[in-house]
């Protein structure tokens, strides 16, 4: 049996599945849930100074795929404290204190991070998505400039945190305009032990066409910009996953649309030494925790990997910039004539606006060779596995 | 019945459905069979400037999701072959031709050149591509980090301009990814005289990796991969938001494209200030059924709700948007509205929300909500796959 444990920037995780930061681990019933689920560790709901932004509880539109949020109610100073202090007492696995200070001051960072220390945490995750108001856009409607689009502030908070406290710091990142790798690099410059990355990406879940285009969300009349979260925002995650392992040196914390073991898997081999679970257990309750701490093991022992530290960046080798890529010509062919024989037809239907090359003779499509580009769509489309794309 | 035709930076449109720049618009095959299944427009593949090899010299390959996909590579057009394409499409169709080009990295000149060559070709109207990197970052040894001229807002604005100057026709501004939450990108457009904007452009992915291959690309053809291009119904909501956001922000008229599967997508892309909307993704994984649907979908609605045209949808969401700091939450309590529904169910609302709730909650058959544990949060509401749960403003 493989040994999920996991050291993290210096704490040992029981499994590299930890539970990010959000209305899920604002109180300590809800906390014990998903240690009882298997979560290897907890990232506290958002705890900051007052005033306290976002004062309301969460509002979601469930979309088919991903869902939008808006609001979410971070924890005062006094409550996030008391919930650490209870997650101390009553979980046994590590907590992790998402926290920010006042804007980009250090001094209220630090301050803060010495009060959480104090309290219990196991470790910090300073949510450099911190509104700097004084940097606000004059745009309407583009709202807020946080910590994170500025690699001088973020580096000016990141010390200040580390001199304050002994116990690791994770820099949060946002992908909100900016390339984060100039940001992680100020992380890691000014001391912080790893990176949490993505966070939720902008969005809007879309309007009611049958009322004039009000807000889907039940709870307003009008919308700003909300939080996208789930399984789409996967594949832009895994990118910025690689991008930062290929970039930074400290180890990383992968976040943002992770929703099935697989997924773990991924972001492990992407060079993530923990993964954050977050809109899967929204959408799919305490099972899908559960199933990704499973499917993980399972995969590990079928493969042969003693500890996830053996699967940790494996991928990486095959990530290599634009110059360096070798891309070999495909062709498609129906390679069982058997199984094509049942079928409806979608690979010609579905790519009748992008394919030349397609043609349906009686009942059996064929490929006309000099006209396939290799794109793999009707590969993609067939249903009974009948085509395969071949290297030319 | 409706008149969908839409006015847009001055070209007369007989619908707002745009097919967008990719290969679907590469050659003279595809461009009839979209003016055949009922396009408004067409926009070209991108046609370069560039003289000498032109970059992603090869055909795409793709990965695909559920209702997303990701793509790398798409080969670009030579500019002879790209004014012979519009040449044909001219002579062959009524609908409105857009070019979608680039010239050689920030070189005006060029931009300028081959923007008065696509005009003479017979371009009705040009979009400019801002994605081909123009520089990398100094001291930036890893690779991974080119800078667009899309975000470079100085040396946009100044190419811009050029093409501005050298055609008559109307010249229209592709967004690069991201660059639409980027204000002096915007900025410049605005400033340097273009007449129209497109976003949101693909965003960036990784395809995903075989887990049962060490770790290996997805990608059939590739042993080793770069980002890739992500686009499809995952694109949509992000793309929802920036199409207000800019058409909150600019005077400019807006071609909205990202995730565009359906024609309710494109209703909501109008209502959100779009004067056009771009379908791509849709056409690839559905065929051109999407397209006529889309236009069809759009056509039947505008007459259901008694609208004439499109002008009177276009913008009409925009009042329902509003900056972080004037939104009014109204406190929302969940209750069980239908008994009779709620005792065939299965109990999706108390498996999916077990992370998440503490108000509900199962005595007998009949799941339970205990108000003063409801945040109003409405996912119950939507997981209830009988409707039994309705959220009331208190």
């Amino acid at each position: 049996m493989a040994d999920l444990g996991v050291e993290f920037a210096g704490v040992v995780f029981k499994n590299p599945v930890l539970i990010a930061s959000s209305s899920l681990t604002n109180n300590v019933r809800q906390l014990k849930r998903l240690e009882e689920a298997g979560a290897g560790g907890v990232v506290t709901k958002h705890t900051c100074t007052t005033p306290v932004l976002n004062p309301t509880d969460f509002r979601a539109v469930v979309l088919d795929n991903g869902w939008c949020v808006q609001g979410d109610r971070r924890l005062s100073f006094e409550e996030g404290k008391e919930l650490i202090r209870q997650a101390k007492s009553e979980l046994s696995i590590p907590v992790i204190a998402n926290f920010a200070g006042i804007s980009a001051d250090e001094d209220s960072w630090a301050e803060n991070a010495k009060a959480l220390q104090e309290a219990g945490a196991d470790m910090l995750e300073m949510d450099l998505a911190n509104p700097v108001p004084e940097m606000a856009s004059p745009a309407p409607g583009y709202g807020a400039f946080f910590v994170a689009q500025d690699a001088s502030l973020t580096g000016k908070v990141t010390r200040a945190v580390k001199q304050a406290v002994d116990i690791p710091v994770i820099g949060k990142l946002l992908i909100k305009g900016v390339n984060p790798v100039p940001i992680a690099k100020a992380c890691q410059e000014n001391g912080a032990d790893a990176i949490t990355a993505i966070n939720a990406v902008y969005g809007l879940p879309g309007v009611d066409i049958r009322q004039g285009g009000k807000p889907l969300y039940l709870g307003f009349d009008k919308q700003p910009v909300s939080n996208y979260m789930g399984s789409p925002i996967n594949p832009m995650a895994m990118w910025y996953t690689a991008l930062l392992a290929k970039t930074v040196d400290i180890p990383l914390s992968s976040s943002g649309g992770i929703s099935t073991w697989e997924n773990v898997v991924e972001r492990l081999m992407l060079g993530a030494t923990t993964v954050q679970l977050c809109s899967a257990a929204y959408l799919d309750g305490l099972e899908a925790i559960t199933q990704s701490v499973t499917g993980l093991e399972k995969y590990l022992d079928e493969y042969g990997y003693g500890t996830p530290s053996e699967i940790i960046g494996q991928a990486l080798e095959y990530i290599v910039p634009r110059e360096q890529l070798v891309i070999y010509p495909l062709e498609a062919r129906i390679v069982d004539h058997e199984k094509c024989l049942d079928c409806e037809g979608p690979c010609i239907e579905r790519s009748n606006a992008t394919c030349l090359a397609l043609s349906r003779e009686e009942r059996v499509p064929s490929i006309d060779s000099d006209l396939c580009t290799g794109c793999c769509l009707c590969y993609y489309f067939c249903p009974e596995g009948a085509i395969e794309m071949r290297r030319k | 019945m409706a008149d969908l035709s839409v006015e847009f930076a001055g070209v007369v449109f007989k619908n707002p459905v745009l097919i967008a720049c990719s290969s679907l618009g590469n050659h003279i095959t595809k461009l009839r069979r979209l003016a055949e299944a009922g396009a408004g427009g067409v926009i070209t593949k991108l046609i370069s400037g560039v003289r000498g090899p032109i970059f992603a010299g090869h055909d795409f390959q793709a990965v695909v999701f559920d209702d997303s996909w990701s793509v790398f590579g798409d080969q670009r057009l030579g500019l002879e072959q790209g004014m012979e394409l519009i040449k044909e499409a001219k002579k062959e169709f009524e609908i409105p031709v857009i070019a979608n080009f680039a010239g050689e990295k920030d070189n005006e000149d060029n931009w300028a050149e081959t923007a008065v060559a696509l005009q003479e070709a017979g371009a009705d109207m040009l979009e400019m591509d801002t994605h081909p990197p123009v520089f990398k970052p100094e001291g930036d040894a890893s690779g991974f980090r080119v800078i667009s001229l899309g975000h470079a807002p100085t040396l946009l604005g100044k190419v811009v301009k050029a093409v501005k100057q050298a055609v008559d026709i109307p010249v229209m501004v592709k967004l690069d990814t991201k660059a639409a939450d980027n204000m002096a990108v915007v900025e410049a457009c605005v400033q340097s005289g273009a007449d129209a904007i497109s976003l949101i452009n693909a965003m960036r992915c990784l395809a995903g990796i075989d887990i049962t291959k060490g770790g290996r690309p997805l990608y059939l053809g590739l042993d080793k991969q770069y980002f890739s291009a992500y686009m499809g119904a995952a694109l949509n909501p992000v793309a929802l938001l920036y199409t207000a956001l800019l058409a909150k922000s600019v005077d400019l008229p807006l071609s909205s494209g990202g995730g565009v599967m359906s024609w309710e997508n494109a209703v909501q892309r109008l209502m959100l200030g779009a004067t056009t909307v771009q379908l791509c993704s849709a056409l690839y994984l559905h065929g051109l059924e999407a397209l006529t649907d889309c236009v069809r979908g759009i056509e039947s609605y505008l007459n259901e709700y008694g609208y004439d045209d499109c002008s009177e949808i276009i913008g009409q969401a925009l009042e329902h948007i509003v900056p972080m700091e004037q939104l009014v939450f109204h406190d929302l309590k969940a209750v069980i509205v239908d008994e009779e529904k709620c005792l065939d169910c299965e109990g999706p609302c108390i498996k999916r929300t077990s992370a998440t709730c503490l108000a509900l909650t199962r005595e007998d058959s009949i799941p339970s909500i205990n108000l003063d544990q409801c945040t109003g949060c409405s996912l119950c509401y939507w997981f209830c796959p009988y409707e039994a749960i309705e959220m009331e403003r208190e």
